[in-house]
């Protein structure tokens, strides 16, 4: 089964002066359509620098990090034309501007690629799929926790990526709305064979994931293979959510 | 788990009498609290299968005058210790194999009990996967049976202990890296916060004039 996106035996350190802190060692993980993988770890353990090296974010210092087959850095201009197009990336924080709605926020990755009426367009389709349409024309700042997250994984879906990659999507949510974020990211996997890749704050969110994994002193521990019963062959006919 | 490999390894590091291993295992495993009667079946648990063996000819020094039995490791005893120490640890009972291995672990055994404790992180994360399958095949919405919310229930008080027993884990093999490093025996360097030299604190006490 062939991966979305691998990262093979990757390592990163930062350095204070001379003294160097390894944030990721030897870390290798492969990514498949239609699979969600949740890593847990504690705080700075080192998630986001692994989903920023990941998403091309961030270089590694060692090893590869190749999508669909393809070493990143093969790529002109590298891994980061796909963020946004094959890959997507939930933001936490939201639009600069607390006033701008909702759909525009959706919108925003489309403009300039597409015509302001058909980015709408898909933005509020998005906004429908994962289930806050009526928040469209509402304003950032009148948002609630959960809806705000929702609304970044619209954002996050609205240019049809391939591999969706999400910072603890579900911190600051009620356990009501850190499930159906779950289930909504796992849906996303299995009915449109997107590969998903998140963090989680806690360990009981990695119950909707298809592959589990934890993280601390840059080593990764991940389960072994799912019964595959959700990974789709990659190229797979995206369906719609 | 049982007493006989607590009470083995203290007999392999010094051949001692029952009631001496019994003091010694309470100062060493106090959070077990093992009764002296658990002592003595152990040993004699170990000595039937020839794991250990009884001299009662010897006159210790400070025994009064009284016969004791001293009990030694044989060869067969210390590869069985070996074998524990290096096998799997239950899961079942958390951390309570694992914390005892650790206690009676000698310096040059930490490498491979970190290698340990990542196996055993494994296991943790593979018991996390299988309850997420349990949970993807359990039916959707709001309306459960009883069943199926209680089920939950159970999955998710599982996945905190697990939770714990990870961190707990994590936590283990940090501090063995940390010895190892500051005893000279790791060429790893460990991952903790403020690894770099200290300098002194500015004195909040002005000097005298």
């Amino acid at each position: 089964m062939a991966a979305l996106l691998s990262l093979t035996h990757t390592s990163k350190s930062y350095w204070r002066g001379p003294h160097e802190t390894v944030v990721l060692d030897d870390v290798s993980l492969d990514v498949r359509a239609g699979e969600m993988i949740a890593i847990w770890g504690r705080r700075g353990a080192g998630k986001t620098t692994l989903l920023k090296v990941a998403a091309g974010l961030e270089p590694p210092d060692r090893g590869i990090v190749s999508f669909q087959g393809r070493d990143v850095r093969s790529r002109r201009p590298g891994l980061g034309h796909l963020l946004g197009t094959s890959i997507g990336w939930v933001q936490r924080s939201g639009p600069l501007s607390e006033g701008m709605l909702a759909i525009e926020y959706v919108a925003l990755p489309l403009l300039g690629r597409v015509s302001r009426r058909e980015a709408l367009r898909r933005a509020s389709a998005s906004l429908g799929q994962v289930g806050v349409r009526d928040c469209a024309r509402s304003g950032w700042s009148s948002l609630t926790d959960g809806e705000r997250t929702l609304v970044c994984i619209a954002h996050a879906l609205v240019r049809e990526p391939r591999l969706l990659i999400a910072d603890d999507p579900t911190a600051n949510l009620d356990i009501l709305q850190r499930e159906e974020v779950i289930a909504l990211l796992a849906a996303a996997a299995e009915q449109r064979g997107l590969g998903v890749l998140m963090t989680v704050p806690d360990m009981p969110e990695m119950l909707g994931a298809h592959r589990v994994g934890s993280l601390s002193e840059g080593g990764l521990i991940l389960s072994q293979d799912d019964d595959g019963e959700n990974v789709i062959d990659f190229p797979g006919k995206q369906r719609s959510l | 788990m049982a007493s006989k490999h607590a009470v083995l390894g203290l007999v392999i590091e010094r051949p001692d009498y029952g009631y001496g291993l019994y003091k010694r295992l309470a100062d060493r495993c106090a959070p077990w609290a093992w009764s002296r009667p658990a002592v003595y079946a152990a040993l004699e648990e170990l000595s039937s299968a020839k794991l250990v063996s009884a001299d009662e000819s010897l006159y210790p020094a400070g025994s009064g005058g009284h016969a004791r039995t001293i009990y030694s490791a044989t060869p067969g005893g210390v590869s069985f210790f070996d074998e524990w120490m290096f096998g799997p640890s239950a899961l079942e009972a958390p951390r309570r194999e694992l914390e005892l291995k650790l206690v009676m672990a000698r310096p040059h055994e930490l490498p491979r009990l970190v290698e340990m404790s990542l196996a055993q992180e494994q296991d943790c994360v593979e018991r996390i996967a299988a309850l997420a399958r349990e949970a993807r095949r359990a039916p959707g919405g709001s309306q459960h049976a009883w069943g199926e919310v209680a089920a939950r229930l159970v999955r998710d008080t599982e996945v905190k202990q697990l939770r714990l027993r990870v961190e707990w884990l994590q936590e283990a093999r940090s501090t063995m890296k940390l010895f190892l490093h500051q005893h000279g025996t790791a060429p790893v360097r460990p991952h903790v916060l403020g690894a770099g030299p200290h300098e002194p604190f500015p004195s909040l006490v002005h000097p005298p004039e």
